[in-house]
């Protein structure tokens, strides 16, 4: 019972940093009709300079809180040039474009960090396991699913009751008519950006004690949010949440019993999700 | 005007003879990559798909041969057929899954496909695929043994290949198929099985890559688990698209300018990638405003 408890519980702090980083590129497909594959970039890129901040200030909460804000100034720079792609039925050029800014932000941060694996520990305050009687697990991964709870919470708040997710929702519901009304899409596509960049940092970062900071943790983190998005519907943040769910407590049931077929599962999933329900589980629902 | 070019390029082709050495082993790699390239390029000009998973058909040709000829390169006369067999077979599987779909759908598919690929020959059955370190060892078809030979057939093996390819897109499938790209519904209306003809040109498309695949595998004498990774996908997307997409010769171009920049720029610096990336862009954007001034010709014509 503890094992299977144990393995649902790493599941799901898995789910919570898919979900970080799913949301976003999600949130700027819906309002961009732009597939982001530069968003993993953002991911290993908030870890790197979580690392930075952390091993100059020496404290893990202030580092947490400057990463985001950081990424969003880089995200500034980077939204001027996906700017340019934004659109629909341009695919071929989108993926090239956003392909394109993934490698350049890969050996960016190969030159600026080096090859070499770094890591962030938890902060002492999380670093340390819940005991329920004969029960132990490490409080931080916890920490992770609130984090990533109440990130669901404030998105779902933020586009269901501000003027802001009003704005989104038009301009990725009906854009032309939105732009008709006054709704001005640029700018609700740069902060959508924005917002997502913060995300996908913030997440990198948190996932720093977890996952090591190596190169390729870009790619492969895109993947694994790119099957997120596409399980659960592309340009949803419900979605987001449960494709990051399902695809986090599958990879976790998976690596526990049967690891060398755990990522074919996944595939296999997002294959056949795609062939019957193309606009994802979800399905075309806003 | 037009001897000449032929002539130039021509020369261009038998240039790595002389030179020998690595100039020819580069050469050599880029015959395989044009037809892997070459192959995305004829399934977007043919149809308007793009496709994000030809790894696992160009990366599947070169696990085959390596599989079936690494205890003799005899098994070549049965590696060859069953690759192009692979190419054809999943991409006829893979379509009739998934040729409803187009745009992101279909390369997000395509995508899914060939990781599913990779991480199966990656970790799923290490005991056949040699796992994450690949295989060596695959030896070359007999009596092209010698690298000059080697590049030579393959350079003739690719120019037959764009032959065919230039005779199909005037045959009366071909312009079949030019008609579909250009509007799919009108066609259907017309009466004509718009995913047959779909699927029809994938299944070439993956049998093309799958012969470069083989043609890879030969070359290097290994084969990695990278050459079924998505890079390797995006890699032949690239080639395509920097050789212009649409003509026949756009594969080989892409494949060469790509080699040769690669080659050349890691000499001086280890941040190839980079460059790569700012040259995807700029290449994007290029091909954004092509099709912006393309957009202000009536249309109807």
């Amino acid at each position: 019972m503890e094992f299977y408890a144990l393995v649902v519980l790493n599941g799901l702090a898995y789910a919570a940093l898919l979900f970080l980083l799913a949301s976003g590129l999600s949130l700027v497909y819906g309002v961009g009709r732009v597939l982001h594959l530069a968003h993993g970039g953002f991911f290993m890129l908030g870890g790197y300079l979580g690392y930075t901040l952390y091993q100059r200030l020496g404290e893990f909460w202030w580092a947490l809180l400057l990463v985001p804000f950081l990424a969003v100034v880089v995200g500034l720079g980077a939204e001027r040039l996906v700017r340019l792609v934004y659109g629909p039925d341009r695919a071929l050029e989108q993926v090239l474009f956003t392909f394109g800014l993934a490698f350049v932000i890969a050996d960016l941060t190969r030159l600026l960090w080096g090859a070499q694996v770094l890591g962030v520990p938890a902060p002492p305050q999380l670093n340390r396991p819940l005991i329920l009687g004969s029960f132990f697990y490490p409080l931080y991964p916890l920490f992770l699913i609130g984090v990533g709870a109440a990130v669901a919470l404030g998105l779902w708040a933020l586009l269901r009751f501000t003027p802001f997710g009003v704005q989104v929702r038009a301009a990725a519901g009906r854009p032309s008519m939105a732009e008709a009304l006054g709704v001005p899409t640029k700018t609700v596509l740069q902060r959508t950006y924005l917002l997502g960049v913060a995300l996908a940092a913030l997440g990198g970062f948190l996932g720093a004690p977890r996952i090591a900071l190596a190169p390729g943790l870009d790619f492969t983190m895109l993947i694994l949010s790119l099957i997120v998005v596409v399980v659960g519907g592309l340009g949803s943040v419900a979605g987001a949440l449960y494709g990051a769910l399902l695809v986090g407590l599958a990879d976790s049931l998976g690596q526990a019993f049967f690891p060398r077929f755990s990522l074919a599962l996944v595939f296999l999933a997002m294959l056949f999700v795609l062939a019957y329900r193309p606009e994802g589980l979800t399905g075309g629902r806003r | 005007m037009k001897g000449i070019l032929w002539v130039g390029i021509i020369l261009l082709g038998l240039g790595p003879l002389v030179l020998g050495g690595y100039p020819l082993r580069l050469a050599g790699e880029a015959v395989a990559w044009a037809m892997g390239a070459t192959s995305l390029a004829f399934l977007y000009r043919t149809t308007g798909l793009v496709s994000l998973g030809h790894a696992a058909f160009f990366g599947g040709g070169a696990y085959v041969a390596a599989l079936l000829t690494r205890e003799d390169p005899a098994y070549y006369f049965l590696a060859l057929p069953l690759a192009l067999f692979w190419g054809v077979a999943s991409a006829v599987a893979l379509g009739w899954l998934g040729l409803r779909s187009h745009g992101i759908y279909f390369l997000m598919l395509t995508l899914a496909f060939a990781q599913l690929i990779y991480v199966l020959a990656k970790q799923g059955f290490p005991g056949i695929t040699g796992g994450d370190d690949g295989l060596t060892g695959i030896p070359r078809p007999p009596g092209l043994e010698g690298q000059a030979a080697y590049y030579l057939a393959g350079l003739g093996l690719l120019l037959g290949v764009l032959a065919l390819y230039q005779a199909f897109l005037t045959s009366p499938l071909g312009l079949v198929l030019d008609a579909l790209r250009l509007n799919e519904r009108r066609l259907e209306a017309l009466g004509w099985d718009v995913r047959r003809y779909k699927l029809l040109a994938f299944a070439l498309s993956g049998a093309l890559a799958a012969l470069g695949g083989v043609w890879l595998a030969g070359q290097r004498g290994f084969v990695h688990p990278h050459d079924l990774a998505w890079t390797t996908s995006g890699q032949l997307l690239v080639m395509a698209v920097v050789g212009g997409i649409r003509p026949v010769y756009a594969g080989t171009l892409g494949a060469v300018v790509l080699i040769l920049l690669e080659a050349t720029l890691s000499a001086y610096t280890n941040l190839w990638n980079l460059f790569l990336g700012i040259f995807l862009m700029v290449a994007a954007l290029l091909r954004l405003r092509r099709s912006k001034g393309a957009e202000h010709v009536p249309s109807g014509a």
